[in-house]
This record gives structure tokens, C-alpha cells and sequence, in this order.
């Protein structure tokens, strides 16, 4: 009896190692995933007044201005039968004559100066310049209802261009949607390829002026290092390589504010410790899903690799394959899908 | 064999916990009995989780008791397709695409309208799915097989069909079309580039003009039949409610005048050719005015 209970005993030690197998295994293979939720993003929606929001709210069978009678205006937030205001009262009226816009506005942090760019659905719909402070405003207006998934990011003063922030909204007709607390998490840089290990490696970028930043140098140990960004949001950091061990190594960075605001963890830089110093070579891996190599990573590009895809590859886009993708010799959605996080519209 | 379902469990359990994101299919009105004839909406929609993803493929079969009444890919959370579902011809829809920038969230991929044919049980099987993480890697997350099933029954007598109506009476969005040359496509020759986005029933068609030739179906990328840019150029994107949006291509260094281009440095030329000259006669001219006016004095 005993040796039964042994045996149910093992069985469910096997069960538990392999359940804790699974999770660990599993959970280590997982890729890290850019995440871009900042501490105090918001999306504040002004629903549209009922004389413009598409629906029958008073049930008489009639929508909006100026097919319902009970409406005075597009901007009249009642569809209930209008009610002249009491004799004597005279005067006001007017305004409402043209139907609210429909649009968005974004507001929130990037980098002094900086270029900030928004997409709509992948495609750049405006761009505005950050302030001293890196805070920018940017509207868009004139937008059908439905879904969008917008798209904030910046390029600093050194053109490097930080992590997109990405964020799904629904539009309805009329409404006004406000998208606040957006902060965009730092760039960063580095200014070796190749570190000869005990020696330093500049690590450097743009945020909010005068914050503090915090630097993950990920190796065997992670190692965590704090800085500050000076007036123009720049903060550098020189490392030192001593207890790096030789080999593949990469860093992020991201933002803390006094007022408890944070960004997220910023793109990966990569670099490596051996037995050299080797500078970086600026726009070295400016290839990465720009298939026609003009700067951007659009819709030619795109349908360059839809061109290509699933297609035994021939001529100039074997080259094109192997230097600015996944080098596997074929086009499929793993292309894409690099094309896709690459993708500056 | 009760290892082997103890590593299966493993397998399940791993996998669960690794892989939020997830596409499923949702049907109008699923507890109801559908009827013969009847129009039932099936919605794809990609749930993240917490992750972002940036690609998606999958096929989703129905079995022959339906009929395939219209693919709807207005409002699709993808950018741009690479197998477009409004292309399906059969009860097999192979779609591909990518979001952009990456998403996380829940939204709609498409929508089908189908019918049941006739009277029984039928299937409607997503398979092949895979989607991919927006990492920069193109990490690639399969997910299993889902079946789900629709019962349909005849009309009783006095019963009416359910149809879907959809309003659309908004044209689809401005959108862009660029002229490009590249050798890795099309053996280099001038090709049109266009994706146009429609929140409503969704992109249908796309149609070109060149010069006075007539409106032809076109797709992108599309291989112009003039290469020598000499004529203006128009596409328009239609959506399944006939609402449509015309925008005229621009042709670097062309400048147009009625249906044709003309070489922008040529014109330059002609009109530098022109101004020479009536200086040149008006110099002439002046000239002999002042011989005339100095004899006559």
C-alpha cells in the first residue's frame, strides 16, 4: 500500500517537473516583445452631440440635423422635440451651422526638438516638431468613423528614432477623441561596434531634458545603471565593459520623471566585447526592410516582398533578401512581418 | 501511455502560458437556429493578449452547406494585405497581412456573409493560423485547428430570411499612389503602388485610366501600360457599396495639360525658345522704330 502511494506520489512529482518544465522552458524562449503602454496614457472621448452621432436617439424615426426637427443645430445635444425658449429671452442662436469635425489629438513627450512623426493605419499623416520641453500636440481631423491604429514617434537630433508607440482607437462619427500622457521612451545609441573588454563604451541618447534615465546592459547578469539628461534631454553614460563577458551584449534605456511619470524601455542597441576597439559605423544597418533603399520602409516595399512572395528568388533580390532581411532565401510572412516593425510609412 | 499524455498536458500547459494572442471566429446570433436562406455574419477578429503582433495568415473553410454571400475587409485592424480574402472564388479563404507598427488589442480581421444552402449541420474551420509577434524577428506563434458549427433549418410558412444590411454611403479614404521603378520588381519597368483603406463595407476594386483609354480593373502592384509617362493617369478605389475615390497619379518631372504629359524640361526649353524670340523681335523692333523716328527727325 505504501509503495502504491510511492508510486502516485512520483507520478505526481513527474506531472508537477514536467508542468514547471513547460513554464520555464516555454517562458525562456519567448522573445522579448516591445511593449510602449507609458504610466499615464489616456484616451478621452467627447461622444459627438446627438443632432450628429448617427443614431435615432429620440425614436421618432428621424437622425440628426437637419432631418430632426427637434434638432436647432448639428451641435444641439438633444434630438428631442425643440422647445422655443421662453418669450422675452430673445437673441443667441446661431453657430452650429457646420457638422463637428471628427479627429483625434495627441499630446505627450518625446525628445527636445525633435521630429514626431503620426501614422494612421501605416500611413504618415502628420508630422510636428517637439518643443524645448519635449512635449508635442498634433491633431488630425476629417476622419471617417471606424477603427485606427495610430502610430507616435520621434527622431532625435542625431536622426536615431526611438521605439514607435502604437495604440489601437475607435473613431464614431462626431466624436472627439483625446489621446494624452504619451511618452515616448528614449533613443539610444552606442559608439562601438566592438569594445575591447575593460575598456568603456559610450552609451548615449535623447529624452525629456533633466530626467533621470536608467540604462539595462543585458549580458550573463543584467546590470542596471542610472544617469541623468541634461537641458536638450542628451544623457551619456560610458560603461565599463570589465564585468561584460566576450561576446553578443545589448543595452536599453528608458525615462523616470520627478512626477512619477515613466516610459517604457526603449528599442535594443546592440553591441559586442572582444579584443578591439571597432567605432560603429553610422547607418550601417539602415538596409533592415527598406528593399529599394530609400529611406523609408513603406508600401513599396511591401509590394516588393509581395512581388516575391512565396516565389523561388532570382537576380537583384537574392542580394536584397540576404542584406536586408531574414537572409533565408525565400520571401514569406516572416519577411513581412520584419517589414512590418521596421515600418516608417 | 499515461507519460505520454502527462508531456501532452506539458506541451498544452507551455504553450498556453507562452502564446496570448489568438484568432477565433464570432457568429450573429450563435444561439440561434439559423434558417435556410438566412444571412449569418462571421467575424474574424485577433485578440493579442498582452503582446503586440504585426502579421497574420489562416484559411478558414466552410463547408459546403454555405454559401459565400461577401467578404467584408472594411474596419480590418490590417494594413495591407498580401492574400486578400475578397479574392476568394471558392468556400476556401486563404488571407494574409500585416498591421503596421504592430497592434495589441482586440479587432476585427474581416467579416463573411454567408447562407445556408439547405437544411442540416455545417462547419466553418479555421486552420493554418499564424501569427507574429511585432519584435523585429518575425517570431512566428502557430495556432491549433477551431471548428465551429452552424445548424440551419427551413423557413417555417410566414417566416421572412434575416438580411444583413450594410450602410456605407462614405467613399473610401484618400489615398496614395506612388509611381516607382525598381529593379527587384517587374523587370524594372514603371509600376503603380496602392493600398486605400475603407472603414465602411470595405475596398472591392481598383480601376486606372491612362490618357483616354477606358476605366480597367487593376490591382497592385500594377505594371503600366504606357512606360513612356506621357499620358495623366487616374485610379480609383471602390468600395462594395459602389462609393468610390479618384486620384490622379503624379508623374515626376511631367507636367499635364488635358489627358497628356509632356516632359517638364522640354517645356521649360520651348517656353525659354519663346521668350528669346519675342525679345530678340521686339529689340528688332524697337530698333527699327528708333531708325524711323531718328530719319523722320
Amino acid at each position: 500500500m505504501n509503495f502504491i502511494s510511492k508510486i502516485k506520489n512520483f507520478k505526481l512529482l513527474f506531472l508537477l517537473i514536467l508542468i514547471i518544465g513547460g513554464f520555464v522552458i516555454f517562458n525562456f524562449n519567448k522573445k522579448e516583445i516591445i511593449s510602449s503602454e507609458t504610466s499615464n496614457f489616456r484616451i478621452t472621448i467627447v461622444p459627438a452631440p446627438q443632432c450628429f452621432d448617427g443614431q435615432d436617439n429620440d425614436s421618432d424615426g428621424l437622425i440628426d440635423f437637419p432631418n430632426d426637427p427637434g434638432c436647432a443645430s448639428y451641435t444641439d445635444d438633444s434630438e428631442s422635440d425643440f422647445t422655443p425658449p421662453p418669450s422675452g429671452g430673445g437673441g443667441g442662436g446661431g453657430g452650429g451651422t457646420r457638422p463637428p469635425e471628427t479627429g483625434v489629438s495627441f499630446s505627450g513627450r518625446a525628445y527636445p526638438l525633435s521630429r514626431v512623426t503620426i501614422l494612421k493605419d501605416g500611413v504618415v499623416v502628420v508630422e510636428t516638431i517637439a518643443g524645448q520641453d519635449a512635449r508635442f500636440r498634433a491633431n488630425i481631423g476629417d476622419l471617417n468613423p471606424g477603427s485606427y491604429n495610430f502610430t507616435v514617434r520621434a527622431t532625435d537630433e542625431n536622426g536615431v528614432t526611438g521605439n514607435p508607440f502604437s495604440f489601437p482607437v475607435f473613431i464614431s462619427q462626431g466624436s472627439t477623441t483625446d489621446v494624452t500622457g504619451i511618452f515616448l521612451a528614449p533613443t539610444i545609441d552606442v559608439d562601438k561596434a566592438e569594445v575591447r573588454k575593460g575598456d568603456d563604451i559610450a552609451i548615449f541618447g535623447q529624452t525629456v531634458p533633466e530626467s533621470d534615465v536608467t540604462i539595462e546592459v543585458n549580458s550573463e547578469n543584467q546590470f542596471f545603471v542610472n544617469t541623468q539628461s541634461d537641458g536638450d534631454g542628451i544623457y551619456l553614460y560610458n560603461f565599463n565593459s570589465a564585468p561584460l563577458e566576450e561576446g553578443s551584449h545589448s543595452a536599453r534605456s528608458k525615462t523616470n520623471l520627478n512626477t512619477g511619470e515613466a516610459s517604457n524601455f526603449g528599442k535594443l542597441v546592440g553591441f559586442s566585447v572582444g579584443d578591439q576597439n571597432i567605432p560603429k559605423v553610422p547607418g550601417n544597418d539602415s538596409c533592415r526592410a527598406d528593399l529599394n533603399q530609400d529611406g523609408k520602409v513603406n508600401l513599396v516595399d511591401f509590394s516588393i516582398a509581395a512581388f516575391w512572395y512565396n516565389k523561388p528568388l532570382s537576380g537583384e533580390i537574392t542580394i536584397t533578401e540576404s542584406n536586408c532581411l531574414n537572409a533565408d532565401g525565400k520571401i514569406n510572412l516572416v519577411d513581412f512581418s520584419i517589414i512590418a516593425f521596421n515600418w516608417t510609412g | 501511455m499515461k507519460y505520454l499524455s502527462y508531456i501532452f498536458i506539458f506541451f498544452i500547459f507551455g504553450a498556453q502560458i507562452s502564446f496570448a494572442g489568438s484568432l477565433d471566429i464570432k457568429i450573429s446570433d450563435k444561439n440561434e437556429v439559423a434558417k435556410v436562406g438566412d444571412e449569418i455574419l462571421i467575424t474574424i477578429n485577433l485578440d493579442t493578449g498582452e503582446d503586440f503582433y504585426n502579421a497574420v495568415q489562416g484559411r478558414i473553410t466552410l463547408d459546403n452547406i454555405f454559401e459565400i454571400k461577401r467578404i467584408i475587409t472594411g474596419g480590418s485592424i490590417v494594413s495591407a494585405w498580401i492574400e486578400n480574402p475578397s479574392d476568394t472564388k471558392n468556400n476556401s479563404v486563404d488571407f494574409s497581412g500585416i498591421i503596421a507598427g504592430g497592434f495589441k488589442g482586440e479587432e476585427k480581421l474581416f467579416q463573411i456573409i454567408v447562407s445556408p444552402k439547405y437544411e442540416g449541420s455545417g462547419n466553418i474551420v479555421l486552420s493554418e493560423v499564424s501569427i507574429f509577434l511585432n519584435d523585429g524577428n518575425g517570431t512566428e506563434e502557430r495556432k491549433p485547428e477551431t471548428l465551429t458549427s452552424v445548424r440551419a433549418v427551413n423557413l417555417s410558412p410566414g417566416e421572412t430570411n434575416k438580411v444583413i444590411n450594410l450602410v456605407d454611403k462614405i467613399s473610401p479614404e484618400n489615398f496614395e499612389v506612388t509611381l516607382i521603378k525598381d529593379k527587384n520588381i517587374e523587370d524594372g519597368k514603371y509600376i503603380l503602388i496602392f493600398e486605400a483603406n475603407d472603414k465602411g463595407s470595405g475596398i472591392r476594386s481598383y480601376e486606372i485610366v491612362e490618357g483616354k483609354k477606358k476605366f480597367t480593373a487593376i490591382k497592385s502592384p500594377y505594371v503600366l501600360e504606357n512606360q513612356r509617362l506621357n499620358e495623366r493617369i487616374y485610379v480609383t478605389a471602390i468600395d462594395h457599396n459602389e462609393n468610390t475615390r479618384t486620384v490622379q497619379v503624379e508623374i515626376p518631372g511631367k507636367i499635364c495639360v488635358g489627358t497628356k504629359c509632356f516632359d517638364r524640361k522640354i517645356i521649360i526649353s520651348i517656353l525659354g525658345i519663346i521668350f528669346i524670340a519675342s525679345f530678340i523681335l521686339w529689340r528688332r523692333q524697337s530698333e527699327e522704330l528708333r531708325k524711323i523716328s531718328k530719319t523722320s527727325s
